[in-house]
């Protein structure tokens, strides 16, 4: 089997609504799609979001990266569907230290979970079959971001209402334990509350302010500092007593035996465009339980339904998760790319999805609607 | 405050943002191209093609004070409220037949049933059916009220830009400023049905804010991206 054909379609999803945090304000998903061919006619489809501030990479540096790196190291490539991952882990290797860009980790996601898709199409199975489900169903986490008391407040009600019981909340903008009373006040003793402070802190300012928390019972605080601040990241941890989430420190398998190297961390969160795809972030999962860390699947602000089904199905796959974030769906893009939603449903649930390839089936005009750019090549 | 007094005051600024967002501006100063017009016409069609369906669901769940006031309306959508009356979907193909785009139906038609798949399919975000009826009801009836403050200038600059005669502009006409008592009466079904189901004014609220969260006017009559340009998210 061999890819013939590849497509990039970078594409501008309107949001809902703005979604703030400390690195970057957001009103619209920069998203890329990419679609591959193979030489039997299948079509897969994967997706990446480049970010910046996580790995370097923006649209510009995926965009060359899959045209003249993986692109050509994948065409009349044979692929063996049996042991399809560590195959294209050969055929399309994680690269790292390109300049600004940390790791091409979203170019890989988006091609890796294309060919993915299309393989598995092409011998009638399903992603479920690849990564076999542990888990009847997912709870999904919501998640508050930056906004005035008054808003915050309000959007934990909401979020209440629809039964989420897991919340994430963006802070380190300001007023952050005021932010957390306010909330905690709403959402009462029993949801489970965590703050994603996405590097706003210093070691000192963290501890005062993880501190400061502990009545609020916050369950886990993610990237507290700056990315890759190993030695104090660890010193942070021996301070305080609410467990610590790498993010941004977490985009490559030496980032993981630095965090366990400085015993720096409680928990890894993988997400599949930070982190390379499917293949890199069932390693990191499986290096997480090897020392005895935990870990959370998370997801990219302004995922579409192509990486929302593929979080779906590699968090149902490890089962044992403490926390999983996407799925949001019409929630936060104006509209999806799939046929039938992705969104999670009341209290956050999710359900196993079942169908070929990545078992979602996406619109073409969507696509074509929302393409900003988009580069062909074939064998 | 009460709660009718709230989702009226939503109803009215979104009303405002619709007349006043671009892709509407461009449309009524006889700008835009005829292909614009034709994808608006197009557009109303294909969201109101469901509204017997949806109508059907909120006479399902409203409380027993509201439930004559439903029933009239969905006959009349329906077309069955009096003697040869006609259904608001034939005065919808009237309208487009009018604009001479009738080899658009079937397709028009295809699209509102895959529309209305996708909402059947969309795993519900509220626990039971009283918050779903609530939040379905206050979706359904902003178009009502919309409609009763902006559809004769609608049918104006059809009629002046796209060359409409009265018989393709009459489902406008019946949702004109004459039709202000519906709008009206779905505000009173609104807070009858709050009552009944023991919202109180924070929960109805929430209920709202979440359901109206975006300007469906715009997104179903033009697109997201202009809806996204209205609010500046593009």
């Amino acid at each position: 089997m061999k890819v013939v054909g590849l497509t990039i379609q970078p594409l501008r999803i309107p949001f809902v609504e703005r979604f703030q945090h400390s690195l970057k304000d957001r009103a619209a998903s920069d998203t890329v799609v990419v679609r591959v061919q193979l030489e039997d006619g299948t079509y897969g489809y994967g997706e990446g979001l480049p970010r910046p501030y996580v790995t370097g990479e923006t649209v510009e540096t995926l965009v060359t990266h899959v045209s003249e790196q993986l692109w050509p190291a994948l065409v009349d490539q044979k692929i063996f569907g049996d042991e399809l991952l560590a195959n294209l882990s050969e055929l399309i290797p994680t690269s790292t230290d390109d300049g600004p860009v940390r790791a091409h980790n979203s170019a890989r996601c988006a091609v890796e979970v294309a060919v993915v898709d299309a393989v598995l199409r092409s011998r009638a199975m399903g992603l479920h079959d690849l990564l076999p489900p542990t888990a009847d169903s997912l709870t999904y986490s919501g998640v508050i971001t930056a906004g005035d008391l008054e808003s915050v407040a309000r959007r934990a009600r909401q979020l209440m209402r629809v039964g989420l019981s897991h919340i994430k909340v963006k802070v380190g903008l300001e007023d952050t334990v005021e932010r957390i009373a306010a909330i905690r006040k709403e959402l009462g003793p029993d949801s489970v509350l965590r703050i994603d402070a996405n590097a706003a802190w210093t070691v000192d300012q963290a501890a005062e302010v993880l501190q400061a928390l502990e009545p609020y019972n916050v369950a886990s605080c993610e990237e507290p500092l700056a990315p890759q601040s190993w030695s104090d990241l660890a010193e942070l941890r021996q301070r305080v007593s609410t467990p610590l989430i790498a993010d941004e420190s977490l985009v490559t398998a030496s980032d993981a035996q630095q965090l366990v190297a400085h015993e720096a961390i409680d928990l890894f969160n993988i997400r599949l465009s930070k982190c390379g795809g499917i293949g890199p972030c069932l390693e990191l999962a499986a290096y997480a339980r090897e020392h005895g860390l935990g870990y959370q699947v998370g997801a990219h602000v302004g995922e579409t339904a192509l990486l929302s089904a593929v979080g779906r199905h590699f968090a149902a796959h490890l089962g044992d998760a403490r926390f999983v974030e996407g799925s949001y769906g019409t929630l936060l893009l104006t509209e999806d790319l799939s046929r039938t939603s992705l969104r999670f449903g009341h209290q956050g649930k999710g359900t196993l999805l079942k169908g070929p390839g990545l078992g979602v089936d996406i619109l073409e005009e969507r696509l074509e609607g929302y393409a900003v750019g988009r580069l062909e090549f074939s064998a | 405050m009460n709660i009718a007094d709230y989702i009226e005051d939503i109803y009215r600024r979104q009303a405002e943002e619709f007349l006043a967002c671009d892709a509407f501006q461009q449309l009524e100063s006889g700008e835009a191209p005829r292909e614009a017009y034709d994808q608006f016409i197009g557009n109303i069609f294909r969201t109101h093609q469901n509204s017997p369906q949806f109508l059907a669901f909120l006479f399902s769940v409203a409380p027993p004070s509201a439930q004559d006031r439903v029933a009239h309306n969905l006959l009349e959508e329906m077309g069955i409220e009096e003697e040869g009356g006609e259904s608001h979907p034939q005065l919808l193909t009237q309208l487009i037949e009018g604009a001479g785009l009738a080899h658009q139906v079937s397709d028009l038609e295809e699209a509102a049933r895959q529309a209305m798949r996708e909402v059947i399919c969309e795993p519900l975000l509220f626990g039971s059916l009283r918050e779903v009826g609530f939040a379905a009801m206050a979706e359904v009836f902003s178009f009502e009220h919309m409609l009763a403050h902006t559809s004769t200038r609608i049918a104006t600059m059809l009629r002046r830009h796209r060359g409409l005669d009265d018989d393709a502009l009459v489902w406008f006409s019946h949702h004109s400023e004459v039709d202000i008592v519906h709008a009206q009466e779905a505000l009173l079904t609104l807070a009858e049905t709050a009552e009944y189901y023991d919202f109180d004014f924070d929960e109805a609220r929430d209920v709202a804010d979440l359901t109206l969260r975006e300007n469906v006017f715009i997104k179903r009559y033009f697109d997201p991206r202009a809806l996204a340009e209205a609010r500046h998210l593009s």
